[in-house]
């Protein structure tokens, strides 16, 4: 398949990615509109996982995942795209529209009423913004409006992943911001972005000062941080490819990206009423991919810090990545992931000790984590990705961190927090991905 | 840009605007679905704000300003799937289905839950002509209210930012009504609806009988060709009655709305003026325990075509209201309020609208209206200035 400038381009600063681009058809069909230029695409997104064992209450809690995926088949996500990108024109103008239907509309949360546990729903809008080029330089792309992070190695969209699991470095990065975004190509080898938005994300049109917030029910709740209004947060980021001339290592590529601001506060889903105030967080990152000598053989490294100002943290992700296509159909791939995960927070901390794995039932240590995925993908059918995977979650430090069996029922409903008893966590999962 | 008969009779009675029509291409080719004639449309809108000063605890409560203060926004995606009728079929039939997504969905509250949600439904109808006379128009479902001047879409009104006059108007309704174009100069709009909206599938029982429905009219004259300078004029006048939720603090009350409006091209190339006003009355009635209240807002609108690319839009509102919230503050923020709006829109990017606005609200009623810093604070000035920029990719 082949790219276009643009697209290698847009891919190396993360704008766009070859994942998406080599798994769409070949041609995409114009939907028909007002302007022919506009398409629709997307995927359906669906799963069935078996957890090994009994007890799901502490499932690993990497994004998309836990313990309402377990054990059952789940429905993951419904993504409908309209868009129109940019062309080659100088005063390029383009949108995206980017929209989430289904169980992880929820998780991605980026309702711009923050959520609010009582009406989270199955709908979320991922990405919304409009594209603009200035013919400045090699052109300058802007993008405003609500758009994805540009920190990572994995992305919101499991198709777009070598995994069906996300890792955990996925999981504690910044993953959607309201602002304005501009990216320049320097050269073939260099691109580079900047950014400017509300805050860390992903509630729409979040803000990092103290709001009315009107929900109803409930009045003007004063969600919102407690920085100056003219607080924002603001992220950069580099990417440099391998020339052609580089031989085997020719478009391999070295990422490094930095996000800091203010990430949002919101009613606490454990104690209703209780708001959490949010707090100042720095996110970095540095990933990289490289090609082999061995036909179809790539690897990549990724490594995700994150720095939350008032709450001496030590929350980090270093991740080692391989895929090897053996066939036309299938592929191979393994993901080895060491995940540390420590906070020590001010005042009531709910018996919260990390920023993703929470022992409500009290319990204090960190969390110290070794996680092995292996998956192997078939593409049986034209558009689909089928992919088997296991993945193994170990705990380092010896203390519990998964497991537990169900919690006490009160009027049928669940109460409570249920400690951990297992070391050790199995997953088998299956990934079946239509995109149209 | 050429519009056939119906398309200005039409706009003449407020069932689609002209700006619209004029912003797609000319020819709007099918969608691949059961019915071939399908169009889908819409438009990604975003801005960025600034507030100048300290505090928005307290800021103007017009339409969909609320959160939107000191930061970057998106207000809203919108998807229009659409076959209108054909005006040579007799007997024609379509529909349209207008789905909203973002923090504007959630603002427009149509949901029929009631509870917050980044996806609406504006409107959703079934369009169906039958050849009485000059051929009468039907929309059974949701669809826009037929009061205003300024519409729901920010990018068919002349400044970004609503007036007071559209924030005290319903905006949707659920019911049915009906459009006839008795000439060139003279269109009607008469409907029936559960009540003012906009929650779709809203009744007004129990708190009234079963049969209560809210009833509007309106009517649209356009200046013939023969007024040279002031052709295509237009003076329209509506008037809608029946229960509304919203009104009485939330609690429910009948209420009485009232618009007169008009635009007037003038002898000067590219100059266009207008006027608005709107009234929302509740009168004396049980739900309000014998007592009444009022909103109204008189407006007046410039906008100067200046190049092609470049137009220049103002205007200037007067409002007042004793209606107060459920937190007993004013409704319109004062009782009483001026506000000016400047617009300046350069169409620099194709199929992009890009303006830069500045609003100006002031507190007449010699009470503080804006300001304060933390959520509950009282209002501590007078005046705010607003300072934004508008962009929106329409397809």
């Amino acid at each position: 398949m082949k790219y276009n400038k643009w697209t290698v381009a847009l891919a190396a600063l993360g704008v766009v990615s070859f994942a998406s681009a080599a798994n769409a058809e070949e041609k995409t069909s114009p939907v028909m509109t007002a302007l022919s230029s506009t398409t629709i695409s997307g995927y359906v997104d669906t799963s069935a996982e078996w957890n090994p064992g009994t007890g799901n209450a502490n499932s690993p809690p990497y994004k998309f995942g836990g313990a309402g995926k377990a054990d059952g088949f789940n429905l993951d996500v419904i993504q409908l795209r309209i868009d129109k990108p940019l062309d080659e024109q100088d005063w390029a103008a383009g949108y995206r529209a980017d929209l989430w239907f289904g169980p992880d509309a929820k998780i991605l949360g980026t309702d711009s009423y923050l959520g609010l546990a009582n009406f989270a729903s199955d709908f979320a809008i991922r990405q919304a913004y409009v594209a603009l080029r200035a013919p400045i330089g090699t052109g300058l792309d802007l993008k405003m409006g609500v758009f994805d992070s540009i920190l990572g190695y994995e992305s919101v969209e499991a198709g777009n992943n070598p995994n069906f699991t996300r890792s955990y470095g996925h999981s504690i990065e910044p993953q959607t911001h309201t602002g304005l975004l501009a990216s320049y190509r320097f050269c073939d080898c260099f691109s580079a972005s900047f950014g400017v938005a509300d805050t860390m994300g992903p509630s729409i049109n979040s803000r990092a000062f103290s709001a009315p917030i009107p929900v109803l029910g409930l009045a003007n709740l004063p969600l919102g941080g407690n920085q100056a209004e003219s607080y924002k947060t603001y992220m950069g980021s580099i990417a440099l490819t391998a020339p052609d001339s580089w031989g085997f290592l020719s478009g391999s590529t070295l990422y490094g990206g930095i996000a800091n601001g203010f990430s949002g506060s919101g009613l606490n889903v454990t104690v209703p009423g209780v708001i959490t105030p949010g707090a100042n967080r720095s996110s970095y990152y540095v990933g990289a991919t490289v090609a082999t000598p061995v036909t179809g053989l790539r690897a990549g490294a990724a490594f995700d810090y994150l720095d939350i100002h008032s709450a001496n943290n030590d929350t980090w992700s270093l991740a080692g990545y391989l895929s090897f296509q053996a066939t036309e159909k299938l592929s191979l791939h393994a993901r080895l992931e060491y995940f540390k995960d420590k906070q020590v927070v001010p005042g009531p901390a709910l018996g919260a000790n990390g920023v993703l794995f929470q022992d409500l039932a009290g319990g204090t240590a960190p969390a110290e984590v070794l996680s092995l995925t292996g998956t192997v993908q078939y593409d049986l059918w034209k558009n689909v990705i089928s992919r088997l995977e296991v993945r193994w979650d170990n705990s380092l430090g010896g203390n519990n961190l998964f497991g537990g069996g169900a919690p006490a029922l009160v009027g049928g409903l669940p109460v409570g927090a249920v400690a951990p008893n297992a070391q050790n966590a199995w997953l088998l999962a299956l990934n079946v991905i239509y995109k149209f | 840009m050429s519009s056939n008969a119906w398309t200005l009779a039409l706009a003449g009675a407020g069932l689609i605007s002209l700006p619209a029509v004029a912003w797609s291409e000319e020819k709007p080719s099918s969608l691949f679905t059961g019915l071939a004639s399908t169009t889908v449309s819409g438009y990604v809108d975003t801005s960025a704000q600034w507030n100048l000063g300290t505090g928005n605890a307290n800021t103007p409560p017009y339409a969909f300003s609320s959160g939107k203060a000191d930061g970057f926004n998106l207000n809203l995606v919108k998807l229009t799937l659409e076959r209108p009728p054909d005006a040579q079929d007799r007997w024609g039939t379509g529909y349209k289905a207008d789905l909203i997504f973002g923090p504007d969905a959630n603002a427009l509250a149509t949901q029929s839950s009631g509870n917050m949600a980044d996806v609406g439904v504006k409107q959703a109808y079934v369009a169906l002509h039958a050849p009485v006379g000059n051929g009468l128009d039907f929309k059974i479902g949701v669809w826009d209210t037929i009061i205003g001047y300024e519409v729901t879409e920010s990018i068919n009104n002349p400044n970004f930012t609503r007036s007071y006059g559209y924030t005290i108007e319903p905006p949707t309704h659920t019911g049915m009504q009906a459009a006839y174009q008795f000439g060139e100069a003279l269109s009607a709009i008469v409907g029936v609806a559960d009540t003012f909206g906009p929650r779709i599938d809203e009744r007004a029982f129990p708190a009234r009988a079963e049969s209560y429905k809210t009833y509007m009219g309106s009517f649209t004259l356009t200046a013939p060709k023969s007024w040279g300078a002031l052709a295509g004029a237009t003076l329209a006048g509506c008037v809608i009655n029946g229960f509304n939720s919203g009104a009485n603090a939330g609690a429910g009350a009948d209420q009485t709305s009232w618009y007169v409006g008009g635009t007037l091209n003038t002898p000067v190339r590219g100059l266009k003026v207008g006027a608005a006003y709107d009234y929302a009355g509740v009168s004396q009635q049980p739900f309000t325990h014998g007592g009444a209240n009022y909103a109204n807002a008189a407006a007046l609108y410039a906008s100067y075509q200046a190049t092609e690319k470049l137009s220049v839009h103002a205007r200037g509102e007067y409002a007042s209201s004793d209606v107060l919230t459920a937190a007993n503050t004013p409704i319109l923020g004062a009782t009483k309020v001026v506000a000016t709006t400047a617009t300046v829109q350069y169409d620099l990017w194709k199929n992009v609208l890009s303006r830069i606005e500045f609003r100006w609200d002031h507190s007449v009623s010699g009470s503080p209206a804006y300001g304060g810093v933390n959520p509950g604070d009282a209002p501590t000035k007078k005046n705010s200035f607003i300072l934004l920029a508008n962009v929106s990719y329409k397809f």
